[in-house]
């Protein structure tokens, strides 16, 4: 065993730019940390300075750590019993000091040794559960929030810093790190591969990575990615029963469907219907836990019919998220469609019956938009409905019903873009500039206007938020016409639309 | 006959049709295929072989310029009559000669003296 | 008068042209200047190491990629806007296909049907038959050379007179090869029609094609019929002393550790080899393609 090697194995088994990220930022809390504790003003600056190196903590536990599994595994296929000693090391080693060494260090400033390594210790572990857990768990994580909502009126834990703290949060820790100690040892005994809900996070995380890197979506399918994998691993209740009545040259946007596939497949109404139910059961215990813990909890007003104003929101904030994802998700799907050579596109471009010139290029468009634009729909009502079931007034309800249009335009300019073949560049604009942008203004249209009249400290804000949110609004609608225009104009100028992408 | 009868080696520096021809020259002069008997298909040939029809065809045609067949209405390509059945023994020598050659330059390659060779070459013969 | 002339006149447009093909990727070129005609009824094999630009050219061919200059024309249309009626003479088999996984085969078949006018539905029951290839599974769970297989069937099934298989052999064994180019040979054969197909396993070639074309790196380095490459190209071998009087024009040149030259040289106009051949101690070698498609290439 060699310390310097199990120090450096993790960050060895890191792509470089998640080396620059993790350094830096470790180098930035790291050192915040430590001016806050030697020249903070404020009383309590120690139990601040540890908050302060969490998001190192954080990041070190989800990306860094787990990734070296990753390392382990090829380790084993290779019978390089030493770099599998210094994976198990390096974890050793990395929770001492990214847990215990600062809480040491903060202690020589009057800290609570024993707060701060709790505190440390739940950032480094929550993270790392979630990486090695299954997937299917990280899909519970959506609804964590509402369910603390509501476990709130029960019990208030005690914060940081309060002697109440240590009583909840070791016994937490003490069962976190077993969990967290059995998955390890069960992921690096197992041979088995994971596949589906199953699946680890950890042994995607390379690959989600490199594509939110890229950003463009141009990358060739990796065996987890692959479209045809996920569909030999979907179960066969969950597969549809193809509709392939009404196809042909006379119905060109229903062929079109057909040789898009996934959420664009035609389907036999009651498949639809069977997949959609079988796939809601997996739910149904968290809306059961939900319902419990809502009847216990809220005795005056409890009434199912109305729901209540908080969860009304953090549910319309998931939904408002999950609408920029449908457009985001519809688009990489046909851009990885796009970007392929093998696939049904070279098909299409060969397939006698699809029109020609003009009519070619707008049949293509409306079978490509007419997917997302329905779920969208779907969403958009949704959110209205539960914005009426909690009592929004007017302007609340505008800006609420605001995001599923947005989501609509941002999901006709990426497709537009997609078809037209623009540049990664214009890609990554949308997608990291005026994506999030979006993302925060829903999240703000939807929490803010609530608060305008309930005499909260935002009462007398509410004309200033109204005017910011407005103008956020538009600028971001702005953003996605021009985009919409400019993919509108490339994609006019493909001489048929099936052309492979040549990013290719 | 059927297309069994012949064998192509697709990897040969020999052009296919060319090792067709030969091949039907030497199963002609070793009267392996008699007068006015069929051959086999284009089709038939091109099929069992997996190659290219227009190959077979080719060799056909000129197995035909060569005399060596003749094309008989209703029933195809069928050995010629005429003067293959009865080839000089100086001509069926010379349809050996290239192998000769062959055998020769590599037992010189090989510093094999004359007579072994030709000792074996007798004991292969059969007497 | 003069019109019904011309079109007694006019020739058959051909299956494929291509004039002055150029093609890049990031700035490495994958097509320089490519020019490549297919007369009807051949059947042209295209042979290149990987990543010579073999698949770049049948997608710029077909009209599914846009070349950075140069023109093709499928039956005269312009390969990038193609017509129906030349849509429907076309059939295309990517390497390693995967379109319309999610479909069984027979839905597959079923759904292809309606677009092609001449669609061979008995000859797609047959052929599943022969192949064992079961219709109801779908197409995902098919492995890839039963995928290929599948794929050929609907390719050959709308009967199509220009059929384009890039790689057709890869994923297949060696029976289902030989399967597959006895089909390609009798449909150019019997229907008349024209076949493309790229490969890198020259035996493949060697049975099936009546023309090769040689790409190699981006160049077509050699295209002509199948036979006359044999008959007209072999490997001179000078020694070293001789080696000085090389001829000026070789399509490859290997200078041995000994001094002596390797040269691939072809016959002239007026059908002698080189004069070099004749040369005391030279040695002319015919040459299998495998042997011409090394000895170029490296």
């Amino acid at each position: 065993m060699d310390l310097k090697r199990a120090l450096l194995a993790p960050w060895m088994a890191a792509p470089v730019s998640m080396r620059w990220l993790i350094g830096s930022v470790t180098l930035l809390c790291a050192l915040a940390s430590l001016g806050l504790c030697l020249f903070s003003p404020f009383g309590d600056r120690a139990t601040a300075s540890v908050f302060v190196f969490c998001p190192a903590v954080g990041l070190i536990w989800v990306y860094l750590l787990p990734n070296t599994l990753l390392l382990y595994h090829q380790a084993r296929d290779l019978c390089l019993p030493g770099v599998q000693r210094d994976v198990q090391l390096s974890l050793v080693l990395y929770a001492g000091l990214s847990t215990a060494l600062p809480a040491l260090l903060l202690g020589l400033d009057h800290a609570q040794v024993a707060t701060a390594t709790l505190v440390l210790g739940l950032t480094a572990l929550v993270p790392f559960l979630y990486t090695t857990l299954p997937r299917v768990f990280s899909l519970f994580l959506c609804f964590l929030p509402l369910l603390l909502s509501n476990l709130h009126a029960h019990w208030q834990p005690a914060p940081p810093g309060e002697p109440g703290f240590t009583l909840w949060a070791s016994p937490l820790a003490g069962a976190l790190l077993l969990l967290a100690a059995y998955r390890w040892r069960r992921l690096t005994h197992q041979d088995v591969y994971f596949t589906g809900l199953m699946r680890p996070v950890v042994f995607g995380l390379n690959q989600n990575l490199r594509q939110l890197l890229k950003g463009d979506g141009y990358v060739p399918a990796r065996p987890a990615l692959d479209p045809i994998r996920l569909l030999i691993q979907r179960p066969s209740w969950l597969q549809p029963d193809v509709d392939l009545r009404h196809t042909g040259p006379q119905y060109r946007h229903r062929s079109l469907r057909v040789a898009l596939g996934g959420t664009w497949l035609p389907e036999r109404p009651w498949s639809r219907l069977r997949r959609m139910v079988l796939s809601m059961v997996f739910f149904i215990p968290l809306i059961l836990i939900w319902v419990l813990v809502l009847h216990t909890s809220n005795q005056q007003d409890l009434a199912f019919a109305v729901i209540r104003a908080d969860d009304a929101l953090l549910i319309q904030i998931g939904l408002g998220i999950a609408c920029w994802m449908v457009a985001l998700a519809h688009a990489t799907t046909i851009r990885r469609k796009w970007g392929r050579p093998n696939n049904e596109i070279p098909l299409l471009a060969l397939l006698p019956g699809l029109g020609h010139g003009e009519a070619e290029h707008r049949h293509l468009l409306l079978a490509v938009v007419g997917q997302p634009l329905l779920q969208l729909l779907a969403l958009g009502v949704l959110m209205v409905v539960l914005g009426r079931l909690a009592g929004l007034d007017l302007p609340g309800m505008i800006f609420l019903s605001l995001t599923a249009p947005a989501c609509i335009a941002m999901a006709v300019a990426d497709l537009l873009l997609t078809l037209g073949h623009a540049d990664a560049l214009q890609f990554r604009l949308l997608h990291w500039l005026v994506m999030p942008a979006g993302m925060v203004l829903t999240s703000l249209s939807i929490s803010l206007p609530p608060h305008f009249h309930d005499g909260s400290i935002l009462a007398p804000m509410h004309l200033v938020a109204t005017w910011v949110l407005t103008f956020g609004w538009v600028v971001c609608l702005c953003g996605i016409l021009w985009f919409a225009v400019a993919g509108w104009r490339l994609y006019q100028r493909q001489p048929h639309p099936y052309l492979i992408c040549a990013c290719y | 006959m059927d297309a069994s009868i012949l064998t192509i080696h697709p990897a040969s520096p020999e052009p296919i049709y060319r090792q067709i021809v030969d091949q039907l020259r030497r199963l002609i002069a070793a009267g392996q295929l008699a007068v006015g008997e069929r051959l086999p298909s284009v089709r038939d040939v091109a099929g069992f072989h997996a190659i290219n029809p227009m190959t077979v065809s080719r060799a056909y045609g000129l197995a035909e310029s060569e005399g060596l067949l003749e094309r008989q209405r209703g029933k195809g390509m069928v050995v010629a009559s005429g003067p293959t059945g009865s080839q000089s023994a100086r001509e069926r020598m010379q349809l050996l000669e290239p192998h000769l050659k062959e055998t020769a330059r590599q037992a010189q390659e090989l510093e094999l003296p004359a007579d072994t060779v030709l000792r074996r070459l007798k004991h292969l013969l059969g007497n | 008068m003069n019109a019904v002339l011309r079109t007694d006149d006019a020739p058959m447009p051909m299956p494929l042209v291509a004039q002055g093909l150029k093609h890049a990727y990031d700035g490495h070129n994958a097509l320089l200047n490519v020019d490549l005609e297919l007369h009807a009824g051949s059947v042209l094999g295209l042979i290149g190491r990987n990543g010579a630009g073999k698949s770049t050219l049948i997608r710029a061919l077909l009209g599914l990629l846009e070349p950075l200059d140069g023109t093709a024309t499928v039956f005269g249309d312009p390969a990038l806007h193609l017509t129906d009626a030349t849509k429907a003479r076309i059939a295309y088999v990517p390497q390693q296909p995967e379109a319309l996984a999610w479909l069984t085969a027979a839905q597959m078949f079923g759904y292809l049907a309606r677009f092609y006018p001449r669609w061979d539905a008995a000859f797609v029951e047959r052929t599943l038959d022969r192949w064992e290839l079961p219709g109801n599974r779908m197409l995902a769970k098919f492995s890839p050379g039963e995928r290929q297989r599948i794929d050929l069937i609907r390719a050959l099934a709308s009967q199509p007179e220009l059929l384009v298989l890039d790689e057709p052999a890869a994923s297949l064994d060696p029976v289902a090869r030989r399967d597959l180019l006895r089909e390609v040979a009798l449909r150019a054969g019997d229907a008349g029609a024209t076949v493309l197909f790229s490969t890198h396993i020259v035996s493949d070639l060697e049975r099936v094609a009546s023309d090769i074309a040689f790409l190699h790196q981006g160049r077509l380095l050699l295209h002509c019929p199948l036979d006359e490459t044999k008959e007209r190209y072999a490997r001179l071998w000078l020694p070293a002393n001789q080696s000085g009087a090389a001829p000026p024009h070789a399509l490859s040149r290997h200078r041995q550790a000994d001094g002596s030259l390797s040269l691939v040289v072809g016959r002239g106009d007026d059908d002698q080899w080189p004069a070099a051949a004749t040369l005391p101690g030279a040695r002319l070698d015919a040459l299998g393609l495998e042997d011409l498609f090394v000895e170029i290439a490296e």
